[in-house]
């Protein structure tokens, strides 16, 4: 069985280095071999919308580069080298020390130095990632529970009502991590919720993350990636949470959310009841109006739809498609490397699109295997419409079908503030799958 | 079954020599079990030092000292060091399997792999040292 993967749409456990640039004022150092860090950088942030180096990226990021030396006789003295050098010349608010495979195989004792830091009094932690530890789904969570065991550390305090901390999709990873992360944000303290979102421009960085053990609950935003950390929070903290894996796109789906977690925060219904409907009002007048547009249309339309994204986009992309814009779905292919234990609730939703509609879902990392599964769909000559990363415009094209570009990697657009959830997140994909489909055209 | 090493070092415990610039090298045998045999001392002609203090001198590089990154071996003049004086001292542990020092410049390196000596670079004790290349040898079964 072979071992390689062909277009990989995700990174090693070390791309998480990406999830501590994303933290306002947090600053990872690697200890790993040289070219690691830099490649990572490529792949999750110029080749997810060219998201550019932010605060401590790209080629900011300190690393030890170790190399046959390191290996040999050891890395802890390089690694102290790079942390003192990183406290002379940058300015930091955490530092995330994240190991490689090099460090990790040979067996440096990086908490033991890192210790060393800790004890001066500096912010500073370290986690595990070598890249055979998984992709970067992984990593993600096992930086943030370095961050929560040894920074946030031990907490009694006191429970604030109306507190959430969000956990849901993964900077970086998903290009439109930004504004999606926002717009969560808008909706929840639009039912009058506070909101620690923690990742990105409108998160209040490292002082945020120290208040993650007075939330009043957790939310994970998520079909799977997320639920660790929530576990972790309710045995460190007793902070319940709240598991809902379908990313609300649209109108249908967003107030079904937001019912969801106001029941769950215990929140006044005449209030959810109030925000939801002058959000639907503005929805549906748009979604109205286009009903011309979708029946009088002459020329072809989208006939089935193919997501190869994340769980998180063939979900609630899926949704939307099929119950607000009536496409029907295709086969789904899910390409982050689900665990196990995780594909059962995924595989369920999918049997239960819509009240009578199921969904095929594949879990697949291979590409080149994904295209053989697209050859050999019965698409009867109509086009499929297939919502994925760059890697899948040849197959499309080879279909000749219409090709949205949403997934890693997304290297055909510039993505800044765009998000695809909520109310007006379903209005913007549905531009923006009909925009494409209106430009083939002469 | 063992592995030859010329250690750069002038009292024949630390490791403090680099090559380029380097008078004395202790020769030890790294046996199968872990342990280490000096075999002998061995100096590096004076000729030699002069030849490549010289060219080091003339050149008036600051940056020529046991502080510098680049090895005295090949960084210190620009392109012509002295290769006489390489070759000699390159003759002179032969029948090494491996050379260690402080530092040793590229062009060196390629020199020594050329003539089936390998380089490494560490610090401080050479029985340290020892401990950390036997595991190495192991793990590459080199050392069987």
């Amino acid at each position: 069985m072979t071992n390689i993967v062909e277009q990989p749409r995700y990174y090693c456990a070390l791309g998480a280095q990406q999830t501590v640039v994303a933290i306002n004022k947090a600053v990872p150092i690697l200890h790993s071999g040289p070219g690691c860090g830099v490649k990572l950088f490529r792949g999750l942030s110029s080749e997810s919308g060219y998201q550019g180096v932010g605060y401590s990226g790209g080629s900011s990021i300190p690393c030890t580069n170790s190399t046959e030396r390191e290996v040999v006789f050891g890395g802890e003295d390089r690694l102290r080298e790079v942390i003192d050098g990183t406290l002379k010349v940058l300015k930091f608010e955490l530092l995330v020390v994240l190991t490689g495979c090099t460090a990790d195989i040979v067996g440096d004792d990086v908490g033991q130095v890192v210790s060393e830091y800790q004890e001066r009094g500096i912010p500073i932690v370290h986690a595990e990632t070598g890249g055979f530890k998984g992709s970067n789904y992984i990593g993600h969570e096992l930086v943030i529970e370095a961050i929560i065991n040894q920074f946030i550390g031990e907490s009694n305090v006191e429970k604030e009502k109306g507190l959430v901390n969000v956990w849901s999709v993964v900077p970086y990873q998903d290009s439109f991590w930004a504004g999606n992360l926002s717009q969560i944000k808008k909706l929840l303290e639009g039912i009058g919720l506070k909101v620690n979102i923690l990742f990105g421009p409108e998160s209040n960085g490292v002082k945020e993350w120290k208040t993650i053990p007075s939330a009043q609950f957790n939310l994970v935003l998520s079909p799977w990636v997320g639920l660790k950390t929530a576990k972790l929070l309710e045995n460190k903290y007793g902070t319940p949470y709240l598991h809902y894996p379908v990313l609300p796109i649209g109108g249908g789906e967003t107030s079904k959310f937001l019912r969801t977690v106001g029941e769950f925060a215990e929140i006044d219904s005449e209030k959810i009841e109030c925000f939801i409907k002058k959000e639907e009002k503005k929805y549906y007048y748009y979604i109205e109006r286009s009903a011309d547009f979708f029946i009088e249309f002459r020329f072809d339309l989208a006939s089935r739809f193919f997501n190869i994204s994340d769980s998180f986009y063939a979900l609630g992309v899926s949704k939307f498609l099929l119950n607000e814009l009536g496409i029907v779905p295709g086969e789904q292919f899910i390409t982050d490397n689900t665990p196990e234990e995780h594909q059962e609730l995924i595989i369920n939703e999918f049997r239960n699109l819509s009240k009578s509609i199921s969904a095929k879902v594949t879990f697949e990392v291979d590409g080149g295997i994904i295209k053989q599964k697209l050859r050999e769909f019965e698409h009867n000559n109509h086009k499929p419409l297939i919502l994925g990363s760059s890697w899948d415009r040849d197959i499309t094209s080879e279909l000749n079908g219409f090709w949205l570009n949403i997934s890693l990697p997304v290297m055909h657009r510039l993505v800044l503030d765009r998000s695809y959830i909520g109310y007006s997140g379903g209005l913007r994909l549905a531009e923006d799958i009909y925009g494409n489909i209106l430009e083939t055209y002469k | 079954m063992s592995i030859k090493i010329a250690v750069g070092s002038s009292n024949g415990n630390i490791i403090d020599q680099h090559f380029g610039s380097g008078t004395k090298f202790y020769i030890f045998d790294l046996l199968e079990g872990g342990d280490s045999k000096l075999v002998e001392a061995r100096e590096v002609q004076t000729d030699v030092i002069d030849s490549l203090q010289t060219s080091c001198s003339s050149n008036g590089n600051v940056q020529c000292d046991s502080e510098s990154n680049s090895g005295c071996g090949s960084g210190c003049n620009s392109g012509g060091h002295d290769e006489s004086a390489l070759y000699k001292k390159i003759n002179l542990i032969l029948d090494c399997q491996a050379v260690l020092v402080n530092q040793v410049g590229k062009g060196a390196e390629k020199l020594l792999l050329k003539n089936g000596i390998s380089a490494f670079e560490a610090k401080g004790s050479i029985e340290k040292a020892f401990l950390k290349l036997f595991i190495y040898y192991k793990r590459t079964k080199q050392l069987l």
